[in-house]
């Protein structure tokens, strides 16, 4: 697969292409918006807002306006304003500065997923549990569950490696794109409200100190 | 301004009005009495020089004269008494019952030779009386005197009715004048009125105001000053904004780029390598999380304000409702006590921040099987927002310091100690404050008081 990294600075760009490289994914890059736009197209763009030539927002709209490519924004600024931008000029998803592999490759194949519906049913089941990624549905025993947009998200990403720990801050990153949400209690909000959904406090266990893991109930 | 401009203006056309008329009027009457006065003794002297030879020789005063006299009396009003030298009565055009008048200061004065000239109060006639005494007196004798006493009531009403004139010119010259002036307090306030207008939108938020520079030269100076002081406000706005944005991008690229570089490092090293790398992520973790919470204060430091009316009641029940799950878990019950439909002024999002905030310091202090209420109390222009716990409480101080910023309770916790801090802000910039009290049990009672809207239910236009 394809994917053009457009970035202007090479402490990122660097270590990205590389770590692109080695999880198997062929990696061009553009270090300004024009390079980018006179590129050929690849399967995917990651695109950096802040662009030394032409706005990472203009970039996006024309990238769009020629073709369907999937577009992941990248910006520094993790501000509602910039996603909400973003995500209306037709980028498919954002990913927040400062992030990690883990979190670019669960967003890379979230969108490829989104965008290549033909690639079949990739559906997970945990035990009972069945959630269909595409369809944002999760059902238990066959009984669909009413989750808001987070629960399913956080649903989705501890499902993805059940009965592994996920720490609290891929849990930021993955669900919430941030590092800090404020001393609110977001997450074990989230997480009370799920296990309640759920029907059985165990179906996701708290370590301590670590994070959340999906441990499936029959 | 407009009132004082207006006041000012009528008391300097009042002040010039009194100092003006009043001397006139003054004048006017001294004039008029000495003219009565000097027209008086001529006829006095003229009457003298008549009757000078008969009490000279103390002959009878022909009959001729005493026909001028009453002749006088009857034109003028004027009383007319000729007494000899001892102050005798020789004619009297009004004759009363006395007929000796030396005792009468007047007439003594005349009789010593001087002219003696005055008014005196007639209770019997009821007016003010003009009284001249001249000497009738020949080489250097005195003969006799004349008296002629002149009711001043003429003169008088002639006084008082250019009072009134000048009275009534007074009233119209104050019409006017609250006419221009009126007119004028507006021309000088009307820059000043202009200045407020852009002073006003400045508070609001919008630093594009500018004041158009016009008007008097001090205001000119004053509309210029203003500009310049919004301009650089609006200058050290930006900066700071550029300066978060500036300080999100140069701090978050590097940290990006250590994490990318440290997730390549980690897979080239075996597994039981893997524990040092894994404990520097979580630093990179932590710094980002630290810019993430610096940059919210700095955000919530600058917070513009757009209160709305919200329907605090309503706003409680679902955060409750949204808590109930965790709370559960926690075996903390979570109790409302509210009147129904309670609006505030509030922007929107930041109530239901402020709330998470304050549940999640209150559930992390309350013990198993302890509640926590919140109670919403309307008061006349204010609600109160209480939130209770049962847990071990704080210190006075403790209670104060809990909203600087990076202050944590005495156990370690999770976060930054910003959540106060953050709280603190945003209420205060939607005129608002917040305060921790001791609750009745010795547990917490936070309590958030917030403007209430002008009235409950009705929706009002924030901004203008």
């Amino acid at each position: 697969m394809q994917i053009l990294v457009v970035e202007d600075e090479d402490e990122i760009a660097d270590p990205l292409v590389e770590g692109l490289r080695r999880e198997g994914f062929e990696v061009s890059r553009a270090a300004t918006g024009r390079e980018a736009l006179d590129a050929p197209l690849p399967d995917l763009v990651l695109l950096d807002l802040r662009l030394p030539d032409i706005d990472g927002i203009e970039v996006c709209r024309e990238l769009r306006s020629r073709s369907d490519v999937p577009i992941i924004v990248v910006s520094a600024r993790g501000e509602e304003v910039d996603r909400v931008v973003g995500l209306e000029l037709g980028a498919d998803d954002y990913v927040v500065k400062p992030f990690g592999f883990r979190e670019l490759l669960a967003r890379i194949r979230a969108v490829m997923r989104r965008t290549r519906p033909e690639a079949g049913d990739d559906s997970l089941r945990v035990g009972t549990l069945e959630i269909d990624p595409r369809a944002r549905r999760a059902s238990l025993d066959g009984r669909e569950l009413a989750l808001t947009t987070k629960e399913f998200d956080l649903l989705s990403l501890l499902a993805s490696d059940p009965g592994a720990v996920i720490g609290r801050q891929q849990i930021l990153r993955e669900v919430w794109n941030t590092d800090w949400l404020g001393p609110t209690k977001t997450v074990d909000v989230h997480v009370a409200s799920l296990r309640r959904k759920l029907g059985d406090p165990h179906w996701i266990e708290t370590v301590r100190g670590v994070g959340l893991r999906l441990a499936p109930q029959t | 301004m407009r009132r004082r401009l207006l006041v000012s203006y009528l008391l300097i056309a009042v002040l010039v009005l009194v100092l003006l008329e009043i001397p006139l009027g003054i004048a006017y009457a001294e004039n008029e009495r000495s003219e009565l006065t000097d027209k008086v003794e001529r006829d006095a002297v003229a009457l003298a020089t008549l009757v000078e030879d008969s009490l000279e020789h103390e002959t009878p005063v022909p009959q001729e004269v005493q026909r001028t006299a009453a002749r006088y009396d009857a034109a003028t009003d004027g009383r007319v008494l000729v007494v000899d030298a001892q102050g005798l009565r020789i004619v009297d055009t009004a004759p009363t019952g006395s007929s000796g008048f030396s005792s009468r200061p007047e007439i003594a004065l005349a009789l010593r030779g001087e002219i003696a000239t005055g008014t005196r109060r007639s209770n019997t006639l009821g007016t003010d009386l003009l009284y001249v005494a001249v000497p009738v007196a020949s080489s250097g004798v005195v003969h006799g005197a004349v008296r002629i006493t002149y009711p001043m009531s003429a003169v008088n009403d002639r006084i008082h009715r250019y009072w009134w004139i000048l009275g009534l010119i007074a009233a119209g010259v104050l019409a006017v004048a609250v006419g221009v002036a009126l007119v004028l307090a507006r021309w000088v306030a009307r820059p000043l009125a202009r200045l407020e207008r852009a002073a006003e939108s400045i508070a609001t938020g919008d630093l594009t105001a500018r004041v158009d520079v016009a008007g008097p030269p001090e205001v000119r100076q004053l509309a210029e000053t203003f500009n310049g002081m919004v301009a650089k406000l609006d200058v050290l706005v930006r900066s700071q904004d550029e300066f978060v944005a500036d300080a999100s991008h140069e701090l978050r690229t590097p940290l990006a780029a250590l994490r990318l570089r440290l997730e390549n490092l980690e897979r080239d090293l075996p597994e039981s390598e893997r524990l040092e790398v894994e404990g520097a992520l979580a630093e990179v973790a932590r710094l980002g999380a630290l810019v993430d919470a610096l940059l919210a204060l700095a955000r919530a430091d600058r917070a513009e304000a757009a209160p709305r009316p919200l329907d605090v009641t309503a706003a409680v029940d679902e955060r409750l409702a949204a808590w109930s799950a965790l709370a559960d878990e926690r075996r903390v019950r979570l109790e409302a006590e509210s009147d129904p439909a309670v609006v505030a002024l509030v922007t929107t999002g930041r109530f239901e921040q402020m709330l998470d905030n304050l549940l999640a310091n209150a559930l992390d202090v309350s013990p198993e099987g302890a509640a926590i209420t919140v109670s919403v109390r309307p008061a006349a222009s204010l609600v109160e927002i209480h939130v209770v716990d049962e847990g071990p409480g704080m210190s006075a101080g403790d209670r104060v310091r809990a909203f600087d910023r990076f202050w944590r309770a005495g156990r370690a916790q999770e976060g930054f100690g910003l959540g106060l801090a953050i709280v603190e802000r945003l209420v205060t910039a939607d005129g608002g404050r917040v305060e921790l009290r001791e609750s009745a049990g010795g547990g917490l009672d936070a309590v958030v008081t917030l403007r209430r809207a002008p009235r409950d239910g009705e929706s009002r236009p924030s901004g203008r």
